[in-house]
């Protein structure tokens, strides 16, 4: 009997208002923030929720297959180049902070000293080297001056929202070690602010009233509960269920349950990023370019993306992926061609003498390790299918999974054969980090990479501002990487979000998913 | 004497704990920098971060830096999380109790419930290990996709509903974990209560108690329970360090915001001062437990102090 009124009590309590009724909506994410302010975070996810708090000076457009990205002004009303080097910008009257403030000149200045501390340690601080200084001419104009003359300096000054100045209460040698005080100082100035934030579990966003389109009825949905899934298959379920409205990232196994669902809809987009194979060449037999020809052509990465991604993917040719406007439109990749890799195999001396179906050169038979980490499942079973591929040509794979902390370690410390492994690109297109000869020692060039004349390419597309130049730079260092093969590319991936079609306008990109969140709305028509 | 040993005990393993865990940071591969900013930050640049946030490579030093931090309780700040690595811990240390200690008394109380009337029942230990053989996430999906997505009657994960908080929806969201919590480990205090049970009914006390007419669902309730107590609180003892410091799998199902998910994640981005006290509070929590386990052992059966 007792039993029974527990029963009755936990359905009495379950009585829940569906989505339809609700007037808030929910997103789901995988991980959670880190900081309310953007300089002590570093996850994508925690960029999206500032992107939702703060302003920047301008607003970058999705539109870098056409060229470098347009920048639309912000909190910038105006801005001038007196010389190359000179920078003059006026910003907005009557965009406010929460605690009423007017967003001023001084933000920008104190911004600007927060991402430089050496003490905060703001991972992207990188970016702003060449900017020498910011004066302050009025309370809304300012004066930048940068170190030289480059095509990325609006880019540079652009990076990061703009902070508000009452934060320069915390002394910078506090802020990484007490970052719940941001959170109970929050001053903000985009569409939305933390309500509530409850760690790994839920951040609860409400309108900010002082946001300067809030008199226009932006953000027009008022509320936004952010939930935190550490389970993928939690998420899709919760979609399914209908408890949650969008989910940041979905597998592409996924992809069929969801889209059978009449209330839901999918999106995707190609998020700047790829994936590939870099071979040492520090270590025999990869320092032979026939050798790692042969290998790209012995993995069939058409099968990869069509078996792993559903064809959510493409195969990679070259670092500046095909959904950028520097994509070099000649290069092809390289086809799946067992025989040709054979061939080339033999002509090198790998053959297989003692019939035990492993080739060997010397005496030496080809049998390597092929590292990557153990947290991505994809590309797990992507090293299982490519074993499978080059035991055709006679070569052993031996997968060796670890984690992520241990897999860049060796990675930057060359003590690997080969490593999948991705990158993302940024709008500068710069590619120093991996294949420059200098990069070799404590950087990112894993495979150990050297040649001269992609050494002077990459100065060059470093400094170079002629667009038509920077193309024709671009393009030449592709053919050649394509040519040499340091990497094998294997694919770019697709984003897929996922919806509830109760959302409208919803406009994800590969600079953000919540791009426009404050432009979405409930079809309460339904 | 016996209580000096007990401490003794403690800490020497205490010791162990702290020489273990310097160790390991000490070899272990990767550095917090290059993960945690690995999206982000290439070349040189993550030189300079990394100095932010390095770690002793040398064994000694971070064996005393350890020890101290033991002493004083001052962990630092977690490098993710940029908070008191002590605030850090007890948030989630709450959240696994709310789940752990009710899973651990109701397990307890079930098997030794079960103990007291079914201990010769061969279809229930066979059920029981069923359960503890199949793995707990299994189980975990399985409830969700019954009671959630199939009856709708129990929320599949979080604590509370989104956008709200209550301690009523508290205690809903907890039943599945706590289900989870309870099925996936009862054998073995199941076990442990059964053999108690059936050595007390071998014995010459139970004979005679029989011959004096009593009743024998009598002599279970009158005397053979308090012969079943003492296993029951040393397991209580030995296991609560276990249930409290959280079950990764169960929290991960269920979205809950508990100990082994911080863990994971602590290791993985080798965030260090977050390693060592959630290493050294997880330790003395076990090493407490224990040694109060053995007092309590020492208190209820007075035999031990002979031996």
């Amino acid at each position: 009997m007792r039993v029974y009124i527990l029963l009755t009590f936990i359905l009495f309590l379950n009585c829940r208002a569906n989505l339809e009724e609700q007037n808030f909506i929910v997103i789901s994410t995988s991980r959670d923030i880190e900081s309310v302010n953007e300089l002590l975070g570093a996850s994508r996810f925690n960029n999206e929720i500032i992107n939702l708090m703060f302003l920047h000076l301008f607003k970058e457009q999705p539109d870098f297959h056409k060229g470098p990205p347009t920048l639309l002004p912000e909190i910038v009303e105006v801005y001038k180049w007196t010389n190359p080097k000179e920078l003059y910008v006026t910003f907005k009257k009557g965009i406010y902070w929460s605690n009423g403030e007017e967003v001023s000149a001084q933000d920008l200045l104190f911004t600007y000293k927060a991402q430089t501390s050496t003490d905060v340690g703001w991972p992207y601080s990188f970016v702003k080297e060449e900017i020498e200084r910011i004066e302050i001419i009025d309370k809304y104009t300012m004066k930048v001056s940068f170190s030289k003359r480059y095509r990325n300096a609006l880019y540079d000054l652009n990076e990061g929202v703009v902070l508000p100045s009452v934060w320069k209460t915390l002394p910078f040698k506090k802020w990484r070690v007490n970052g719940e005080w941001f959170l109970e100082n929050l001053v903000v100035s985009g569409p939305y602010k933390i309500e509530r934030w409850f760690r790994k579990q839920e951040i609860v966003l409400s309108s900010n009233s002082s946001y300067y389109l809030f008199s226009k009825g932006y953000p027009l949905i008022k509320k936004v509960v952010v939930r935190i899934y550490p389970d993928q298959e939690g998420q899709v379920n919760a979609l399914l269920r209908k408890e949650v409205d969008f989910v940041s990232g979905v597998s592409p196994i996924k992809v069929d349950k969801i889209i059978k669902d009449p209330d839901l809809d999918i999106k995707t987009f190609w998020p700047r990023q790829f994936t590939f194979i870099v071979w040492n060449l520090q270590r025999q037999p990869f320092d032979k370019r026939e050798v790692r020809l042969a290998l790209t052509l012995g993995i069939d990465r058409e099968k990869l993306v069509k078996t792993l991604w559903r064809g959510y993917a493409k195969v990679a040719v070259s670092p500046v992926i095909s959904s950028v406007w520097a994509y070099n439109r000649n290069l092809k990749p390289w086809p799946y061609n067992p025989q040709m890799a054979r061939d080339l195999l033999l002509k090198i001396g790998f053959s297989d003498k003692d019939g035990d179906g492993i080739i060997e050169r010397n005496g030496r038979e080809f049998v390597f390790e092929l590292l990557t980490n153990v947290e991505n499942r994809i590309r797990r079973d992507a090293v299982l299918l490519i074993k499978e591929d080059l035991s055709k040509l006679g070569i052993k794979v031996v997968p060796r999974f670890l984690d992520l902390a241990t897999v860049i370690d060796l990675n930057r410390k060359h003590r690997f054969d080969a490593s999948l492994a991705a990158w993302g690109i940024d709008t500068t297109l710069d590619f120093t980090y991996a294949f420059h000869s200098k990069q070799i020692d404590g950087g990112e060039n894993y495979g150990g990479y050297s040649s001269a004349e992609v050494d002077t390419l990459l100065e060059k597309i470093r400094e170079e501002s002629d667009l038509n130049k920077l193309r024709d730079y671009l393009w030449k260092m592709q053919e050649i990487i394509h040519y040499d093969q340091p990497y094998t590319f294997l694919w770019e991936p697709m984003r897929i979000v996922a919806y509830n079609k109760r959302l409208k306008n919803v406009q994800s990109n590969y600079l953000l998913s919540l791009y426009n969140l404050h432009e979405w709305y409930i079809n309460s028509g339904r | 004497m016996k209580y000096l040993s007990i401490l003794a005990k403690a800490f020497f393993s205490w010791l162990l704990v702290v020489v273990i865990v310097s160790l390991a940071i000490t070899i272990i591969p990767g550095d917090f920098a290059s993960y945690y900013f690995s999206e982000i930050v290439k070349g040189e640049s993550l030189g300079r971060i990394s100095s932010l946030y390095s770690k002793d490579e040398d064994f000694y030093t971070t064996f005393f830096d350890a020890l101290y931090t033991l002493v004083t309780l001052d962990f630092g700040s977690s490098w993710i999380y940029k908070e008191k690595v002590l605030n850090v811990i007890l948030d989630r240390l709450i959240y696994s109790a709310i789940i752990g200690l009710p899973a651990l008394l109701v397990q307890l109380a079930l098997a030794f419930y079960l103990a007291l009337h079914f201990h010769d029942s061969k279809f229930l230990v066979n059920f029981l290990i069923l359960m503890y053989v199949i793995p707990a996430f299994a189980l975990a999906y399985f409830l969700v996709a019954f009671f959630s997505s199939y009856l709708n009657v129990l929320p599949a994960s979080h604590t509370s509903y989104p956008g709200s908080w209550s301690v009523g929806t508290l205690l809903i969201h907890s039943v599945m974990p706590i289900f989870v919590l309870v099925f996936s480990g009862i054998a073995y205090p199941f076990e442990v209560c059964s053999e108690t049970a059936k050595k007390f009914k071998e014995s010459e006390f139970f004979a005679l108690a029989r011959l004096r007419g009593l009743d024998e669902k009598e002599i279970y309730r009158r005397y053979m329970s308090k012969h079943m107590l003492l296993p029951l609180v040393h397991m209580f003892a030995l296991f609560f360090p276990a249930f409290v410091s959280g079950v990764l799998v169960i929290e991960i199902v269920f979205a809950w915001p508990g100990f082994g998910r911080l863990t994971y994640e602590a290791v993985l981005a080798r965030d260090i001062p977050l390693i060592l006290g959630i290493t050294e509070v997880s330790a003395t929590l076990v090493i407490v437990f224990t040694a109060l386990a053995d007092v309590v052992h020492l208190v209820l059966d007075p035999r031990l102090e002979e031996i």
